[in-house]
Order: C-alpha cells, then structure tokens, then sequence
C-alpha cells in the first residue's frame, strides 16, 4: 500500500531508504512522580538525512520548545548561554496537531525542552509523531 | 526572522490528510496509539527515560516493516549523551501490525517523504528546516483555499 502512495504522489519512490516512525509520548504528573521532560538526551542528532517532528496532541501543556543548532552547538543539555551564542537557528513550540517541524539531521542539531502543566493539578500530556528517513542498513533491523 | 513561502502538496495527500473526516478522527487516532507506549530500555531490561514514553518500528520504502512485531531495536547516534553503563542500543516495544496499513499514517508518512524533494528551497535562507502549519489551524487558510504554509528560518 505505502509503495503504491509514494509512487502515486512522487513518480520516485525512496530506493534504499528506510523509515524509522516513532510515538513519543511524554508525561508530567506531579502527583506520579512523572517529571515531563521530552528530550533528557538534551540537543542531539538522530544518524537520520531527515526527521520530522509532527505534533499529535498537547494536554495541559507549557513549556516543549523545539530548538534547532548549528552543528557546533555541544551535545547534551544546553544553557542560557547557548541562547545568545549564534548557534541557536530555530526556536519554536508545535501548538497544534498535525504542525510539523522537519530538519536536514546531518546539518543541524536539535532539542526540545521540558513541559510542565499548566493547571498543575492535572497531568501534561505531549504526544508527538516523529520519522527518520535514513539510508537503509545492509544488515537488517533487530527486534523480536 | 521567517521568510515564507507556500508549499505545493500532491493531491493524493491532500484528500488524505485535509478531509474534514480524516482530521475530526485525529483524536481517536491518537487514542489508538499513544497509551499503549512505554518507556524504551537498555541491554539490562532497565527504562532509559521513564517519562518519555515511545513506540518505533523501521519501513522500506516498499512500505514493508523491517523490525520485529513485538519489539524494534534503534542505535543511539554518538552525539546523543548517554550514561556510561548505557549501551548505544535501546529497545522500544514496536507498533502494532495494524498500524502498517492505518490510512492516516501511510498519509503522514508519504507527506513526510514527498517534501523535501517537491518543495523548493529558495530564495529561503536557510535550507535545513521547514515548519509547517495544518491549515485548519492557520486563519490565513480559512475559506477553502486550503495549503499548508511552509516557514522556513
């Protein structure tokens, strides 16, 4: 069926690539412990040629802002400071379902900071559709 | 700080994505999917990020799955800082077989891989990112004359 879309709508399908299609979702429950951060891996890359960041729904959420950097930002949590040293490209939130952020991933570096709720007597909820378009490995996926 | 420009999507999308049904059926779309993820674990069974919870499995571009049925393994990219006990893979439970032909996916996936090579990237200053907007969410759309509006930085 996917075949039949992609050479549908784009005469060329993807030869050789591979898709990696993930459903974040990310939680912040006081009462749970839940602590909502989506990204504890801080500013990174995903070893994919394209991702995409496709927002599915927000419940009682602030805060989730998708940042994007050049590649000479460091790995790992950014800080203040980071904000106003010229490698911050893109700061934006995804409000609204279906709003897509999509990035060349081997130009760029990315994160997204926590999310609390905003009526804290309730629990935040972020869920994100995201793909990774990369070059398909000769040896296969794991899993069971 | 934006310039924008208008992006061009193949019909095919369009009646997929922007019918009024398919969109009014996102909330159950993402009843259907989003509770059952869980926590990804390392090569000790241990949850790696308990509150961040996901669910991945990898396509060809025929459309065939290419991870496991139950559970898919990714390899972390070395600029992702991991604790030092950390294996550079995870695994995460995998999506359930109906998702391979849920029509709203197969719609996202075939937007997502139909836009980099249909949109044009100039006169846009930078080329590495694009954000888009659902046009039932951009006013500027409304009256019919539906598009999605590409930014770009």
């Amino acid at each position: 069926m996917l075949m039949a879309l992609l050479s549908a709508v784009t005469g060329e399908p993807l030869a050789g690539y591979e898709a990696m299609q993930t459903a974040f979702r990310v939680v912040f429950d006081m009462q749970a412990d839940e602590d909502g951060d989506p990204g504890p891996e801080g500013v990174h890359q995903d070893s994919a040629d394209v991702t995409a960041i496709l927002l599915v729904g927000r419940d009682n959420v602030q805060g989730g802002v998708n940042r994007v950097w050049t590649l000479d930002q460091p790995s790992g949590k950014s800080c203040d400071a980071d904000l106003t040293s010229g490698r911050l490209l893109l700061e934006t939130t995804l409000l609204h379902p279906m709003d897509m952020l999509i990035l060349c991933d081997r130009e760029v570096r990315h994160e997204v900071t926590s999310v609390a709720p905003q009526d804290a007597m309730h629990r935040a909820l972020r869920d994100v559709l995201t793909y990774e378009l990369r070059r398909a490995p000769l040896d296969g996926r794991g899993g069971s | 700080m934006h310039t924008t420009a208008t992006a061009t999507i193949p019909p095919l999308v369009e009646l997929l994505l922007l019918d009024p049904g398919t969109h009014d059926d996102s909330q159950a779309f993402r009843g259907t999917y989003w509770p059952r993820t869980i926590a990804q674990t390392d090569q000790n069974g241990r949850p790696v990020y308990p509150h961040k919870r996901s669910m991945v499995s990898y396509y060809a571009s025929d459309g065939q799955r290419t991870s496991g049925a139950e559970t898919s393994t990714e390899f972390i990219d070395p600029t992702t800082e991991v604790p030092s006990d950390e294996a550079w893979t995870r695994t995460h439970i995998a999506w359930p077989q109906a998702a391979d032909v849920d029509a709203n996916l197969v719609a996202m996936y075939v937007h997502f891989t139909s836009c980099p090579a249909t949109w044009p990237h100039t006169p846009l200053s930078h080329p590495s990112l694009t954000l888009l907007q659902h046009p039932s969410n951009n006013a500027a759309c409304a009256g019919g004359q539906c598009s999605w509006r590409c930014y770009r930085q």
